[in-house]
């Protein structure tokens, strides 16, 4: 028990190299900034390595109480095993995306201000992540979104970022009122927020009548935090993001809280079967309705954005289903795949001057044998290939769908499988396969390196995710910052799920999830997982047949001229949410500032003010200067008062 | 020879008073106000002696006195203004005097 004071410092360090970063922004040198913010985030990952590895030496969790507030709070820290398994990849993923971000970030100008935003990230997804009560969740749960809008929002000068950034705080919002009126419903049923107290009422059967109350109001949260049905909308245009952001943030990390929040809080849903039910409903429909947007999409960082929206509907499905070890696995792969096809996603982009649209890509495989690599790994292991990563996840969620003979749920869940390979075989066949683009087949040809700073000729003053602006001209290779923490997402996108071979990390969670029993891993069900993998196959292979080198709507699918379909417009979720919510509000508010603040307010103002002004001028006639005037006043006010005294008084 | 009746006293100082304030209110040569002015100070002077009698104490005639005195301050205090107004504007006419106003 002797390394409780690491709880604290993991947390402590990124915020104060956040604000460190943030206040030297200007004077110290950028390789200063780089080592600051990312050793500050290595320092944490590292002691968070520390408590893992005690941990599986032990199996006690670790609990460093720091203030109490009232009586309503005893906040503290926690590090058990659910939230180490979390804080291995906040630290651990973040860690590597830092590094990457010292290369892909460098010639920002705003480099400072990106990595103290990002620091600050790391920081508030530790203390949601870490905190041992309710209400430290909260906080860190809305210092996140914070975090989230600071980042998307990063290029200043982009109004679609800022109208993105936007975006995605209101629909957090949204979700935050959920949430906290949920942790508000806990704290009014158990009379406490600390996970440990509140978990423990439930076992002793406590409370039980409130729980799907409890369990719908949280998952509102979930699903605005975790961009799933309905309240997905922002998460597409977050992408206008610089890219280590949509990797980390909206990729790895934050969005994952939802899964986090319904882990964490398992005995509310584990006793609670209609608001399990919704969290397994929304995770499958989430789960085909990302893939199949996915493969409709034409910019490469929202195919990826669908695609994460696509398997955390796979975790969400878990989590409802009871099956929370498969959902923080899915949790784990899916962190270092996506977060290595994002960053590879950020390698292509720079080929392409920072163009994103994948319609005019193709043919990169002969520029960039780095990239297809990393890329091809990463969504081999998005599809569920064996034995990348997401094969054993994803073949635990399925199997968990079967088991608990929920086969509607499982049924969503394979064609969302398939659909996975679908678009992800033709996102690769775009970008790499084939010939390029005529848009963009000079630019290929001049920028004929290893991999280079294509931006140093596409000078894009609006700063899309162009990094370089290589004023010389000359090549230089991709830095090695990026190389090598692409390459090690790639490598554990490869070995990552082998874990589940001796079930380790149903053995490493069960002590986070002791309600549920004595957790066996069930090994893996081959069945399953061989059937996903031979419709995977079949779908990635009717995508090949659509999209490949040769495939029969590879030219019509890159017709930058067609008419955009219901996929590409997102199944009009947006004009729905446009018509019915936004623009409803919007003529309100403008009723309120044109008639109700112009006409209304103002005129109450501005008449009362025309009024005075009116009596004013009126009483300035009787101010004359004629001093008879005066006395003529003073006589007919006597007269008045005579006739008054000698008449009216009785 | 019955003495005069209090009313017709009264009503005397009343027909005073209003012929001086009616002389204040039209006139335009502010000795002419100022002279209307002590005819509206005697209407006042009357009553009080006119109620002296009336009740047969002394306070009103002391009173008769005070208003004198202070008439004959406020005479010079006029006079000596109006004879500052007649330097400044060369004739006098009340109403060309509106500095009040601001």
């Amino acid at each position: 028990m002797g390394s409780a004071w690491m709880l604290p410092a993991i947390i402590a360090i990124p915020l104060l190299s956040a604000a460190v970063v943030g206040l030297f922004r200007n004077s110290w040198s950028k390789t200063t900034i780089s080592w600051v913010a990312s050793g500050s985030v290595g320092i944490s990952f590292a002691m968070v390595l520390a408590l893992f590895y005690n941990f599986t030496q032990t199996h006690e969790a670790i609990t460093a109480p720091l203030t109490t507030w009232g009586p309503m709070l005893n906040f503290g820290l926690l590090a058990d095993a659910l939230s180490l398994w979390w804080m291995l990849v906040v630290t651990g993923c973040g860690f590597l995306i830092h590094v990457y971000s010292t290369g892909y970030m460098r010639d920002d100008e705003s480099f400072g201000r990106f990595m103290a935003k990002m620091n600050f990230f790391i920081f508030a997804m530790s203390l949601l992540v870490l905190s041992d009560n309710f209400a430290g969740l909260v906080m860190g749960w809305a210092n996140v979104g914070l975090a989230s809008y600071l980042l998307i929002g990063f290029y200043i000068k982009k109004p679609a970022a800022m109208s993105a950034a936007i975006k995605a705080f209101v629909m957090n919002s949204l979700g935050e009122v959920g949430l906290v009126a949920g942790v508000a419903y806990i704290y009014k049923t158990f009379g406490t927020l600390s996970y440990h107290e509140v978990f423990k009422a439930i076992g002793e059967g406590k409370g039980l009548a409130a729980l799907n109350l409890i369990g719908i109001l949280l998952l509102i949260g979930a699903i605005a935090k975790s961009a799933q049905l309905p309240l997905h909308t922002w998460l597409p245009y977050a992408m206008e993001g610089p890219t280590p952001v949509s990797a980390l943030i909206h990729a790895a990390t934050m969005v994952t809280a939802g899964v986090y929040l319904v882990s964490r809080a398992y005995p509310i849903y584990h006793n609670a079967e209609t608001a399990a039910m919704f969290v397994a409903w929304i995770g499958a429909l989430g789960a085909l309705f990302g893939a199949v947007v996915a493969a409709g999409q034409n910019d490469i960082k929202r195919v990826l954005a669908f695609s994460t929206l696509s398997q955390i509907g796979y975790m969400f499905l878990g989590n409802g289903l009871g099956a929370y070890t498969a959902a923080d696995f899915h949790f784990l792969t899916h962190a270092f795949f996506k977060a290595a096809l994002f960053l590879c996603a950020g390698i292509v982009v720079h080929h392409y001057n920072g163009d994103q649209d994948i319609r005019k890509m193709g043919g990169l495989w002969k520029e960039d044998k780095f990239a297809v690599w990393t890329f091809g790994i990463g969504a081999l292991a998005l599809i569920g290939i064996f034995p990348f990563a997401g094969f054993f996840s994803k073949d635990e969620i399925l199997a968990a769908a079967l088991n608990s003979q929920q086969y509607a749920l499982f049924a969503i869940a394979m064609l969302a499988a398939g659909m996975t390979a679908f678009y992800n075989v033709r996102l690769f066949s775009l970008v790499f396969l084939g010939t390029p683009h005529m848009a963009h087949a000079k630019d290929l040809k001049k920028a004929h390196r290893p991999v280079a700073v294509a931006a140093a000729h596409g000078h894009d003053a609006q700063g899309h995710d162009a990094h370089g602006h290589d004023a010389h001209g000359h090549a230089h290779a991709t830095p090695a910052a990026m190389t090598w923490s692409v390459g090690i997402l790639a490598v554990l996108s490869v070995v990552g799920g082998l874990i589940a071979y001796p079930g380790w990390q149903v053995g490493f969670l069960k002590s986070s999830f002791e309600l549920l029993g004595e957790l066996e891993h069930e090994g893996i069900n081959w069945a399953v997982a061989g059937s996903a993998m031979g419709l995977a196959l079949i779908f990635g292979g009717i995508s090949y047949y659509l999209y490949g080198p040769n495939g029969v709507r590879r030219d019509a699918e890159r017709n930058l001229a067609a008419k955009p379909g219901i996929l590409v417009n997102m199944f009009y979720f947006d004009a729905i949410y446009d018509a019915l919510i936004v623009n409803p509000v919007l003529a309100v508010g403008d009723f309120c500032a044109n008639i109700g603040d112009a006409k209304l307010i103002d005129g109450a103002v501005d008449g009362l003010g025309k009024l005075s002004a009116g009596i004013g001028s009126g009483l300035r006639a009787l101010n004359s200067g004629y001093v008879r005037k005066y006395a003529l006043t003073v006589f007919a006010g006597v007269a008045i008062m005579l006739v008054y005294f000698i008449f009216m008084q009785v | 020879m019955p003495a005069a009746s209090t009313e017709l006293y009264v009503a005397l100082a009343a027909i005073l008073f209003t012929l001086g304030g009616i002389g204040v209110l039209v006139r335009r040569s502010p000795l002419s106000i100022l002279m209307s002015v002590e005819i509206m100070w005697n209407a006042a002077n009357l009553l009080f002696i006119t109620f002296a009698r009336q009740w047969g104490n002394m306070d009103g005639h002391v009173m008769a006195f005070l208003v004198i005195t202070v008439a004959a301050a406020e005479v010079a205090i006029g006079l000596a203004i109006i004879v500052l107004l007649f330097r400044k504007k060369e004739h006098v006419d009340v109403d060309d005097v509106t500095e009040l106003k601001n």
